[in-house]
């Protein structure tokens, strides 16, 4: 009977920590799943064919890993909670997901070890330590120190040579080190079903699913998420792009230090913006959202992180408009919280968006998209 | 014809009297039957008016089943209730019909009191004592909760033990909320054992079983055999609880039992946990719920335990061997109520694993430990394979009558059973008890057990009648009725001591037992002068009522008889009447009614069963539907007392066309008499070759099912009927 089964019979060997990593991540409830198939019928993005995330509830219940980490269906989902307000049991199928989400990041994330420390909130001391630390070598090794008095100019305290090779180089690590990770991801993934579709078509429809937020807006009740995510998608894009636009002006066009009114100073400004209420919005839906949900120490790290940078970053500028040379001080916090930032890139939630690209890339491959 | 007098109270209140000419009403009950007519125009308000009234007494208003309590009278009178307002002038509109259809309705009730006589009370020396059969969780229950009621309890053992199945086990499930903590067996049932012996309302009977029992509810005769002795005891009812048996693992092949030692069952298991097993080395354990259980091959039913209990069994697994993980497949997990909680605490433990799935194969490697257990559907449907050290089958509960004798051949239409009796009993066998592996041999003419349903459990009713069963004053309980844990072992146990009390004061007053017409004192006679000896009746009655003599007369046993009368409708000769029930009562009735001499005027009767069709006929004119002013309705007691001959003489005497409504029947029957409307269907199609005979279409009669909850469609079903009728005109026999 069985020779007649295409797929190749597999051994189940349970894995009784997964649920204890699942549960340190959020997605405690686990247990309490008696499979009704409520959340798969209340989620407008899961497919009728095999629906989500009723089955990665048993997966995990039964600590079935190496299904849940092949599994492209956990990123169809995009947090909007209808699952878990709708649970008979409890059973936060949305923390679940969100939990194996962070797991299937720090599982491929390069290198390993660093991936695994990161994702424990007793070493976020050591990781905050090591852009401090490298701030100080800097200092003790070019004998700069903070200026005193004077039009301030950020240029003086740390100058842009200096910054922009740190930049590139942190910069370059952590795009490699995210895509070795999503490279390692998709190929896993697509050795489990042939794409019908050229994958690069597949990424630039769902490039255009990203823009156009498509798959979000499907989901749904909650819709402040929806617009807390768009305004913080977008204000981060803008103030991608006013750090462009700043290089831009010192080395093609030669201005000499930031002013302003310049470009990247108004850009920076829209971006700020639209990042800000962004934010606000999503820290207000976290603490007062009365759908049972596990917030974790990967979401506010996230959230907690976007918002220091942009307030410091508003701050500083604010001062340095004052001459208060308390600038120079926010300006350092401010490129400490940024090189966290990068560098941590591919082993924090901000991995998610290249993650998320990979996966949704890979499920538009083989034509599985929810009925919009 | 009785010699009483005749009392007419018309009741012109709620519109009867606008609608209807009451003075006309009156004329005819004086001229016609020389009555004596009072007028009221609120008649349930006019306790005097009832109050010196004495012999026949006619009330004309509402519905038999409204107002009973105003409109009830003394001893020594009869009453007769004919049906103006729902009947007549809230579901017919024309004036000139509606009067018609009184006056035909006055004349039926009428006739029908005038030939009912008053009730006798059976006066028999009554004995109110109890015997419980069977001293399991249910049968000490059931002993405690008579003896609490002042009652004498006589309990049967078959082992040398009290306590049954749950001395066997090591811990039950929760009894108390909030449902989540197991209970010590032992100490339960100890407590309880203890108890019984401390109560000297009961007798025990250890090592004992039942020789026979004869005789009828308050009258049981029971033979006990003793080891030692034998007693006969008189007891007044019975209570069945002898439980249940584990249906046979072996019979379920692709699950090997007994094949491999660590292939084992539930009920193995709690032997092994009450011994204190720690399984050596076993750390993985497979559950295979539903074994053998919602499965065709099998057992056809859910015995509703099992989920609750593998959970139970599954946390007493993880509580004594460390490390171990347990598997638990599952068709569908039905921890039924409040069991949920537990269900919801077994899920908490991180080394219980639950999923959906079947499990196809079981394999091994002789001489290695451990199975191989080939998973597919359900949940776990990508092909899955598992290794586990024990395999633990969740085998179905059957009853202890299970197989013993069974009404299955009354529902041929759902093909042969799909398990195999027991111990096949064969009905025509029945006149005398066979001892051996019987449990109640009673000396009945139907048989010595119990009658089961479809899954081999004793039950008179799907839905009404809980503990009854097709023998009255013989309650069955707990897992011997249908599958239950012991907390509803002792609902059970509760419920069914209860209806054995009932069951003695009922018969002490010599009034009718089992329901729906419990606390009626309607009789039968039997005129054994006409009986052919032809058997119908010990047959058919559906609560074995009737026995038969050496001659094979029928003997009647009044307190076992629920007053149906389907042996009346049974009777090729009409040798069976109640007091106030017969064919000839009914037969006036239908002569009352007036044929009209216009051709395009139909005259059809409606039988309608006083159970289901009528209070649906009620609401129905509660609603204002309307139906057809050509029917006249009459209510019997179940359609299976309508007699062929009557229906016969009907048409003969010129009735357009006759319409059955009884209650649904088949294996999901509703007949609160287990099977009248199945026989009145049965013999109406055996009528067909009367109706060629007086050349007349068969189409004329129908039988059609109704519900309570369709009486929004009975006006359409009785339109429709009529409608049919006119196709084929009047009866050719009118005015002949």
């Amino acid at each position: 009977m069985s020779t007649s089964n295409p797929v190749s019979r597999q051994r189940i060997e349970v894995d009784l920590n997964f649920v204890n990593e699942v549960t340190r991540r959020g997605g405690g409830d686990v247990k309490k799943c008696m499979q009704c198939s409520e959340c798969s019928v209340v989620c407008p993005l899961s497919p009728s064919e095999s629906p989500f995330p009723r089955k990665e509830m048993l997966w995990t219940q039964w600590g079935l890993k190496d299904k849940l980490m092949a599994d492209p269906d956990i990123w169809m989902c995009h947090n909007c909670e209808d699952c878990s307000k709708e649970c008979p049991r409890n059973a936060k199928p949305g923390s679940v997901l969100g939990a194996l989400r962070s797991m299937v990041i720090e599982t491929y994330s390069w290198p390993r070890a660093i991936s695994r420390a990161f994702s424990k909130k007793a070493f976020l001391a050591l990781f905050a330590l090591v852009p401090v630390v490298l701030m100080i070598v800097f200092f003790l090794a070019t004998g700069i120190r903070v200026p005193n008095g004077g039009p301030i100019y950020f240029s003086s305290l740390v100058p842009y040579n200096y910054l922009d090779t740190a930049g590139i180089i942190v910069g370059a690590y952590a795009i490699l080190a995210l895509l070795y990770g999503c490279f390692r991801y998709y190929r896993t993934l697509s050795k489990q079903k042939k794409g019908k579709m050229n994958a690069v078509i597949a990424a630039i429809l769902t490039l255009k699913d990203v823009i156009l937020h498509t798959w979000f807006s499907v989901c749904g009740s909650n819709r402040n998420r929806y617009y807390a995510h768009i305004l913080i998608f977008y204000g981060f894009c803008v103030l991608l792009l006013a750090t462009f636009t700043g290089a831009l002006e010192i080395h093609v066009f030669g201005f000499s230090h930031a002013l302003l009114g310049e470009p990247q100073n108004i850009i920076g400004n829209i971006g700020t913006v639209l990042i800000l209420p962004g934010l606000l919005i999503a820290i207000i839906n976290r603490t007062t959202s009365k759908v049972p949900k596990e917030d974790t120490y990967f979401d506010w790290f996230f959230l907690i992180l976007l918002l220091l940078i942009v307030c410091t970053g508003f701050v500083m500028e604010l001062l340095r408009l004052d001459g208060i040379s308390l600038a120079y001080w926010t300006y350092m916090i401010h490129l400490i919280l940024v090189f966290m930032l990068v560098a941590y890139f591919p082993y924090s939630k901000f991995a998610h968006l290249a993650y998320r690209f990979f996966a949704l890339t890979y499920l538009t491959s083989i034509g599985r998209r929810p009925a919009v | 014809m009785n010699e009483m007098k005749l009392n007419v109270l018309i009741c012109s209140g709620c519109d009867i009297g606008k609608k209807l000419d009451i003075e006309k009403l009156k004329g005819i009950a004086e001229r016609e039957f020389k009555g004596e007519v009072s007028i009221s125009s609120e008649l349930c308000n006019s306790p005097e008016l009832l109050r010196n009234v004495h012999g026949n007494v006619v009330i004309a208003a509402c519905s038999p089943r409204e107002k009973q309590a105003n409109f009830s009278v003394e001893n020594d009178s009869i009453l007769e209730r004919v049906n103006l307002r729902e009947g007549i002038i809230w579901s017919h509109q024309s004036n000139e019909a509606m009067q018609s259809m009184a006056e035909d309705y006055l004349r039926m009730g009428i006739n029908s009191v005038m030939r009912k006589s008053l009730a006798t009370l059976i006066d028999e020396e009554i004995s109110k004592d109890i015997l419980v059969i069977g001293g399991g969780i249910t049968g000490i229950t059931a002993a405690l909760e008579a003896a609490k009621a002042n009652y004498n309890v006589f309990l049967v053992e078959k082992e040398g033990k009290l306590g049954g199945k749950v001395a066997e086990y090591g811990r039950i499930l929760p009894v108390k909320s909030p449902y989540r903590d197991t209970v010590d067996a032992s100490s339960f049932i100890n407590e309880r054992i203890a108890r019984l012996k401390e109560d000297s309302r009961i007798k025990t009977f250890l090592s004992s079983s039942i020789g026979s029992i004869s005789g009828q509810p308050g009258m049981f005769d029971v033979q006990i055999k003793s080891p030692s002795s034998e007693a006969i005891i008189r007891v007044g009812s019975i209570i069945v609880a002898t439980g249940w048996k584990p249906y046979d693992a072996s019979k379920i092949k692709k699950y090997k039992y007994g094949l491999n030692p660590d292939i084992i069952t539930t009920l193995e298991l709690e032997k092994l946990l009450k011994d204190g097993n720690s399984f050596a080395n076993q750390k993985t354990f497979a559950f295979v719920l539903c074994a053998g259980q919602r499965d065709d091959q099998n057992l056809p039913y859910c015995s509703s335990v099992c989920c609750a209990a593998s959970l139970k069994e599954a946390l007493q697994i993880r509580e004594r061997v460390r490390d171990s993980k347990v598997f638990i497949f599952y068709k569908d997990m039905r921890a039924l109520g409040v069991y949920e909680e537990f269900y919801k605490k077994a899920q908490e433990d991180s080394g219980i694993f639950l999923a959906k799935a079947d499990v196809d194969e079981i394999s091994w490697n002789d001489g290695e430990p451990g199975m191989e257990l080939k998973l597919n559907g359900g949940f776990l449907d990508f092909g899955t394979d598992i290794r586990v050290d024990k395999v633990v089958l969740a085998t179905g509960m059957i009853s202890s009558e299970f197989g013993m004798y069974n009404v299955k051949e009354e529902h041929p239409e759902n093909g042969p059973l799909s398990y195999s009796h027991l111990n096949p009993y064969k009905l025509s066998d029945g006149a005398t008890a066979t001892s051996g592996e019987h449990i109640l041999n009673l000396r009945y003419r139907q048989g010595p057990e119990l009658p089961t349903l479809m899954d081999g459990f004793p039950d008179s009713h799907y839905v009404c009648f809980p503990y009854e069963s097709r023998r009255t004053g013989i309650f069955a309980a707990g897992t011997a009725r249908s599958p239950s844990n012991v907390a509803t072992c002792e609902i059970d146990a509760k419920g069914a001591a209860l209806k054995a009390i009932q069951t003695v004061e009922l018969a002490d007053r010599g009034l009718i037992i089992g329901p729906p017409k419990v606390g009626e004192e309607d009789h039968l006679t039997i005129s054994l002068q006409r009986c052919t000896q032809c058997r119908r009746c010990t047959e058919e009655c559906p609560f074995g009522a009737i026995d038969e003599d050496a001659k094979t007369f029928p003997l009647y046993n009044p307190l076992r008889c629920r007053d149906c009368g389907i042996c009346m409708g049974a009777c090729p000769v009409q040798a069976i009447s109640f007091k106030q029930y017969s064919v000839d009562i009914l037969h006036s009735m239908i002569k009352s009614i007036k044929i009209p001499e216009e051709d395009d005027k139909l005259r059809i009767v409606v039988f309608a069963c006083e159970n289901d069709a009528y209070p649906a006929l009620d609401i129905a004119s509660r609603e204002r539907m309307k139906y057809s002013e050509e029917v006249r309705i009459i209510p019997v007691r179940c359609l299976g007392s309508v007699n062929s001959v009557l229906v016969a003489d009907s048409l003969s005497e010129g009735i357009d066309g006759l319409l059955f409504l009884g209650c649904k029947y088949g294996s999901d029957y509703q007949c609160h008499f287990v099977r009248g409307s199945e026989l009145e269907s049965q013999r109406l199609k055996a009528l067909k070759e009367t109706l060629d005979n007086l050349a007349l279409e068969p189409e004329r009669l129908r039988i059609e099912q109704i519900e309570l909850s369709d009486w929004s469609k009975v006006g359409n079903i009785i339109d429709g009927f009529v409608e049919s009728v006119r196709k084929f005109g009047p009866n050719p026999f009118r005015g002949l």
